[in-house]
């Protein structure tokens, strides 16, 4: 049952690529676009999280399952490096303008799904942090990467192994003075679990958490919390200002056990949150969408417009999933309710 | 072949609000639902237009997706039902966390459940005038529970102007809405402590409590007319059963997707066979109310392949060899053998593991595509099995879910991957401990053999990794009682993203041999 139907989604993360495949497994083609050069997203690049050889459900591996299942669907056609120029509203069509090297075209589609994702806090708007400035103070993203390429942990600052390593949490979340007073979900999931890679790999690696409240974050969390929970050095503090220690070193200082105290860490990383994208107002203007309470779009359902994934509200890489298969119901009620 | 058609009834179980919901979703849909509740259930709200059984107990349920023969107990009496899917919808069980009182319930201590009930039929007695809930303190309080929590003091302050306080260790918000629900709850003057200790009095007059507050570093005191005890959840009882009739993994807490993410977010190991509400894992309001459509859309979708699916045998079986010993029914992760007198294999619910075909002690049974002497040609190319020349190379076995990393490198040219011979397998758990045998005792001098498989509880066919794992350890243990160097096989549990990694490891797999 091939439908005549095709949805434009916009953005090849792992929310569109979902969003894709569940159109696809219904028999419904589907245009996605991405203005980098490959698919895959910010998720894309996050590390496996596995303690040996035991899944720590991140979600990250379900990033690579989506892109070769997108690739070997007859119903799903991917244009990278292309961007969006315009989107309006014409009957019941939706009119793209998409802009690639190849020049501009006008493309008709039958239902948009935005997929944008979202945009991490960058901690250099905000100089208390240091970042950028104190050397060995990175972000989570770039923790990531690092793993993820290395396989190790190691100070950018002279490729030495870190000794003692710190946390720091809820860095642009919880936090109403930035206009974002909502917690980002994901950030003590990925946090913790690296945490517990890295001692698995050294585990003379001491490692400090500077925290609010430890959001639960996966399925067996209670299991791992208590299996983990020892091994950190909790300080119940978000520290305000960072600076430069000897050695290379990332100083704070906190109140620890009813004391003002100096610390400093061979690595520090700031757990960044999720914030909206920055393509967002330009969506929100062409098409007169609406913010939801936490400065996210909200998905209007209707006219064949739809919004799914982190797009909405921070979330995690298994709940983008689940929110994105419940997105294409109502895409699919729509289109059936419209031929 | 005529194309098939799924059964058009669904089977729900449960009698919650998401088994409700369901029915309902699925009758607007042109379904028919039995909705099939537990005995001693309300039933005043059934959805109109579903056949409702109460008190169904389900005794077996055979055949595969789109066509499952549901046999249920129902008073003692035995009712057969077609169905083509079955849907799990239980909700979790709650159970209030009277465990830190260190003493059991008082008039003046409140489960939750009782709580939400007294203020939904807005009886709240005005002599309560300040009420103290008390969250659990270990810290590994779920979103789910939180969220509830979080909701009764914001309704008992909004509508029933309550004076609260919260006692709790950690402030759960990670789901959406949470955190202005934690906002709305400070706004309207609830006082939050956080402790992981607690002094607790609980008398005719009144409860105190006193406790280090972490957060401002002092010891307070606070006390209420009444305290209110928040809740854990568990499995449902009856999906204990229900796991052991349909075959389920459980995963620790005994919910019914095993802990594999790749179940996300209503499948489990037997296809046809979807979760919902509490039953798949304990999930937040915002995760079950997601939940909903997408199992309407999972059962669309395997409608729609249903309806234009070819089936193929994918177990080619011989039965002069099988010994019925039961071992492939008794492995299989995807519940599509059906034992009679000689194993029937479901080709619908089969998902291609070949587990079954590794673990089969005669070698009856063989995986379509994947037959030994065509896998022995691709293993040992042009010979009949005498010992020849073939590129001396480490024979690598991968994967499926990782080959595609493999080949990005082989594109690539990449001297370290293209330096091992790759041999894809559907599964690890599909390799037999024989075939590594083989390849090693025909090629010693190549310098080894790799087992690429998944990570543990991230596995498609759900014990293919553990499979693998056990099958190397045992080679591994052959080589040693042979006195042999046990290093000429290993096993690398890889996630299809570790790209990277997969080069690390083979290299310094490479260097080991070389060494030795």
């Amino acid at each position: 049952m091939k439908s005549r139907e095709k949805v434009l989604i916009v953005g090849g993360g792992i929310a569109g690529l979902t969003t894709a495949i569940e159109l696809g497994r219904r028999g419904v083609s589907s245009f996605i676009i991405e203005k980098k050069e490959t698919v895959g997203g910010r998720a894309g690049t996050y590390a496996c999280k596995a303690v040996n050889g035991h899944c720590q459900k991140c979600g990250a591996c379900l990033v690579q399952d989506a892109i070769r299942e997108s690739m070997e669907m007859g119903e799903i056609e991917i244009s990278v490096k292309t961007s969006l120029a315009g989107l309006d509203r014409e009957g019941k069509e939706i009119v793209a303008r998409l802009k690639s090297g190849e020049g501009e075209t006008s493309v008709r589609f039958s239902a948009l799904v935005l997929c944008h994702g979202f945009q991490p806090f960058d901690p250099a708007g905000k100089p208390n942090y240091g970042y950028g400035r104190i050397p060995n103070l990175i972000t989570g993203a770039e923790l990531e990467l690092m793993m993820k390429e290395k396989g190790d942990v190691f100070r950018p600052s002279d490729g030495k192994p870190a000794k003692d390593m710190a946390f720091v949490q809820c860095v642009g979340s919880r936090n109403p003075a930035l206009g974002r007073s909502y917690c980002s979900q994901v950030c003590c999931g990925y946090a913790l679990r690296m945490a517990r890679q890295i001692r698995s790999a050294r585990p003379s690696t001491s490692i400090t958490f500077f925290y609010m409240d430890v959001q639960t974050f996966g399925r067996d969390f209670e299991r791992m919390f208590w299996e983990f929970r020892d091994a950190i050095y909790w300080i119940r503090e978000i520290p305000g200002d960072f600076f430069a220690a000897p050695g290379d070193r990332v100083g704070v200082i906190v109140e620890d056990e009813g004391e003002i105290k100096e610390m400093s860490f061979d690595l520090m990383t700031l757990s960044v949150g999720m914030g909206p994208s920055r393509e967002q107002p330009v969506f929100e203007e062409w098409l007169g969408l609406r913010q939801g309470p936490e400065g996210f779009l909200a998905s209007p359902d209707r006219d064949g417009i739809f919004v799914a994934g982190s797009a909405t509200g921070p979330m995690s890489i298994p709940d983008t999933i689940v929110n994105c298969r419940a997105a294409v119901t109502r895409v699919m009620d729509y289109l059936e309710e419209r031929s | 072949m005529n194309p098939l058609r799924a059964e058009k009834t669904i089977a729900v179980f449960g009698s919650g609000e998401t088994a409700r919901r369901l029915s309902r979703e699925f009758l607007d849909r042109g379904r028919a639902v039995l909705l099939i509740m537990s005995r001693d259930q309300d039933t005043g709200d059934v959805p109109e237009g579903a056949e409702c059984v109460v008190g169904g107990e389900l005794v077996s349920a055979t055949g595969q997706v789109g066509d499952f023969t549901l046999v249920l107990r129902v008073a003692e009496k035995r009712e057969q039902h077609r169905v083509g899917f079955i849907v799990l919808a239980y909700e979790s069980v709650r159970e209030p966390v009277y465990d830190i009182l260190g003493e059991p319930a008082h008039e003046r201590v409140w489960s939750l459940s009782h709580l939400e009930t007294q203020l939904a039929e807005g009886v709240f007695p005005e002599e309560y005038g300040k009420v103290l809930f008390l969250d659990r303190l270990d810290g590994v309080n779920s979103v789910a529970a939180s969220e509830r929590l979080l909701k009764a003091v914001v309704t008992a302050q909004e509508e029933h102007e309550i004076a609260c306080c919260l006692v709790t260790c950690q402030v759960k918000v990670a789901s959406p809405g949470l955190e202005m629900l934690y906002g709305r709850m400070r706004d309207g003057g609830c006082f939050v402590a956080r402790t992981d200790l607690l002094d607790l009095e609980v008398n005719p007059g009144g409860i105190r409590a006193r406790f280090d507050d972490v957060v401002l570093d002092d010891e307070l005191s606070v006390s209420g007319a009444l305290l209110v005890v928040a809740e854990r959840e568990r499995a449902a009882p009856e999906l204990a059963k229900i796991a052991e009739v349909l075959g389920l993994e459980t995963d620790h807490a005994g919910y019914l997707q095993g802990d594999n993410l790749l179940r996300v977010p209503c499948l489990t190991n037997r296809r046809g066979v979807l979760v919902a509400g509490g039953s798949g894992a304990d999930l937040s309001d915002w995760q079950r109310a997601q939940n909903i459509p997408s199992v309407v859309e999972e059962v669309n979708s395997l409608s729609q392949w249903l309806d234009e699916v070819t089936p193929v045998e994918q177990i080619i079986y011989d039965r002069d060899r099988c010994a019925t010993c039961l071992t492939c029914f008794r492995v299989c992760p995807h519940g599509a053998i059906l034992f009679t007198d000689k194993p029937n294999f479901l080709h619908l619910a089969c998902q291609r593991c070949g587990i079954c075909t590794s673990l089969c002690p005669n070698e009856a049974i063989e995986l379509a595509g994947f037959e030994k002497p065509s896998f022995f040609e691709r293993l040992f190319p042009g010979q009949s099995g005498e010992k020849q020349e073939w590129p001396a190379a480490v024979t690598g076995f991968v994967c499926q879910r990782s080959a595609d990393l493999v080949r990005q490198y082989l594109d690539e040219g990449d001297p370290v991957i293209g330096a091992v011979r790759w041999i894809e397998v559907p599964c690890a758990g599909a390799l037999r401990s024989q075939y590594v045998l083989e390849t090693l005792a025909r090629r010693a001098e190549a310098g080894g053999v790799l087992v690429v498989s998944c990570h543990r509880d991230n596995c498609r066919s759900g014990d293919g990794t553990i499979r693998a794992a056990h099958m190397v350890q045992q080679v591994k243990g052959l080589l040693n009682t042979l006195e042999m160097d046990e290093g000429w096989v290993e096993h690398i549990p890889l996630a299809p993203n570790e790209r990277e990694r997969l080069h690390r490891e083979v290299e310094q797999f490479q260097a080991r041999r070389k060494k030795a």
